[in-house]
């Protein structure tokens, strides 16, 4: 099983030159079109090992594969979302999308149709021609998740993308989110502080604290997810035991 | 309705001012050596233009203006691109452009003369020098401004150096960019007269120490008048330009 793993960390540290090590041995495996949550306080170092990933930082020890070959770089078919939209203000959302594309070759028609029909999977449907700026938080979020699936992603890394939506949006875009998902069959690795998140999103939940990541917990709700499951005692239930969990390593 | 009776109060005042002037240089019997009345001036502007007067001085003066103004903010740029990109270059040059800045440059206008003679070419080098600074200070700023994330986003899709450059940190930075465009057109203006008035025979400036030499006040005052409008049309245009280029018209395709 580990030869066929997408990504695989083993034993991978990291630390911040002159700051001491944050990541103490990490160790991971990501299936294809799995989704891994990695669960954690605020500063446990989730976001530096979202990066390790992508590509992004480089780990000071152990050994990162992306397809079984050494991670040296950001990989084209790993798509990342931040925190923040990070949108460019003076392009418009229709530009946006199509950035990842047009830094590396011209956009084409084909291109553009790919773009707006993401936008319209996502619910942008006539909002193409606005800047970012004039969209809502919950719209700015969607277009950076358009972006990342012109990519067409393997991967997609997302630090906390919907931590600073209402609850309502938030759920939105998580069963939005799962639903591509499973229809590109892509995996995602999904940084949060949100428990509740965690045990939606999830197959995988692992928690990382003080440097280390504890053994995954399985989510077992099979897909698609419904929004009902919310309602259902055993999602209470699994988000009372990953509170445990995080609650035991505290 | 409520800026257009602002604009109205606004030139009033403006009005009331000239008024005061009018009947003070009167009532108190200054001398037009002194202080020209408001009437006398306008007399000189007019009869400088029913003459053709004031047409080459304008054109020298507005030449010297946006060709220092595009030389000068041009080397700034570029050298603001420069050192942004390398920081050891700008380590190893910070102390000597600071020395150059911090020198005024005005006080390089005899030295000009010397080397460049009179007319356009020392005009335009002092106007060029003095606006090098805002330009290169700007750019270094909104360099450094760029928001980490776009970077990092930038980086994750495989952008070149060159492409984060001109994709990302020029267009983030426009606002700062065109700040100090702004600054430097302010001064462009101080640049080019004040060298008129040492190294040109021709131009506003020129114009200015003249009319000092045949103690004309109201052709000084006339001038005056002419650089303010000129200098205030010249800021307007700057600002249109600018919101053209800050609201491109969106890529609907």
């Amino acid at each position: 099983m580990k030869s066929e793993a997408l990504l695989s960390l083993e034993d991978v540290r990291f630390g911040w030159p002159g700051a001491g090590e944050l990541l103490h041995g990490i160790d991971l495996q990501l299936q294809a079109g799995q989704c891994h949550v990695l669960l954690g306080r605020s500063g446990c170092g989730k976001s530096s090992l979202l990066k390790l990933a992508a590509g992004l930082l480089q780990a000071t020890g152990g050994a990162l594969r992306w397809r079984g070959q050494p991670v040296r770089g950001p990989q084209p078919d790993v798509a990342l979302v931040f925190q923040r939209p990070t949108l460019l203000d003076w392009l418009s959302v229709l530009d946006n999308v199509l950035l990842p594309i047009s830094l590396h070759r011209r956009v084409t028609a084909e291109d553009r149709v790919h773009a707006r029909h993401w936008l319209e999977r996502l619910g942008l449907h006539g909002l193409a021609g606005r800047r970012p700026t004039q969209l809502s938080g919950g719209q700015q979020s969607r277009v950076a998740i358009a972006r990342a699936w012109m990519q067409r992603p393997a991967l997609l890394c997302m630090d906390e993308p919907f931590a600073a939506l209402d609850a309502l949006t938030r759920e939105e875009l998580q069963r939005d989110l799962l639903a591509v998902c499973a229809e590109q069959g892509t995996a995602v690795l999904f940084v949060t502080h949100d428990l509740q998140e965690a045990a939606f999103l999830g197959d995988q939940v692992s928690l990382l604290h003080g440097g280390r990541l504890g053994t995954p917990l399985a989510v077992a709700e099979p897909r698609p997810r419904s929004a009902h499951w919310r309602d259902a005692p055993d999602f209470h239930a699994a988000c009372a035991q990953l509170r445990r969990t995080l609650e035991a390593c505290a | 309705m409520k800026r257009l009776s602002d604009a109205l109060v606004s030139l009033a005042l403006g009005l009331l001012v000239l008024l005061g002037w009018e009947a003070a240089t009167h009532s108190w019997g200054l001398s037009a050596l002194v202080l020209p009345a408001p009437t006398r001036i306008g007399q000189a502007l007019a009869q400088g233009f029913a003459t053709g007067y004031w047409w080459p001085h304008i054109g020298q003066t507005l030449l010297g203006v946006a060709l220092g103004l595009l030389a000068g903010s041009a080397l700034g740029f570029g050298s603001g691109l420069l050192l942004g990109t390398h920081p050891r270059l700008r380590r190893w040059l910070t102390p000597y452009l600071l020395v150059s800045q911090l020198t005024p440059k005005l006080a390089l206008a005899p030295l000009f003369i010397l080397w460049f003679g009179f007319g356009t070419l020392p005009t335009v080098v002092m106007t060029a020098l003095i606006c090098f600074f805002p330009l290169l200070e700007n750019t270094l700023a909104s360099l450094e401004q760029t928001d980490p994330d776009q970077l990092e986003l930038l980086r994750a899709l495989g952008a070149s150096r060159w492409q984060t450059l001109w994709r990302l940190q020029v267009p983030a930075g426009r606002h700062t960019l065109a700040a100090g465009l702004r600054v430097a057109l302010v001064l462009a203006w101080v640049g080019t007269v004040v060298s008129e008035f040492i190294s040109a025979s021709r131009g506003l400036g020129a114009v200015i120490i003249g009319a000092q030499g045949s103690m004309d006040t109201a052709l000084l005052f006339a001038a005056l008048v002419l650089i303010a409008l000129l200098g205030t049309a010249s800021y307007g245009l700057l600002r249109a330009l600018e919101r053209r280029w800050a609201t491109p018209e969106s890529h609907l395709h």
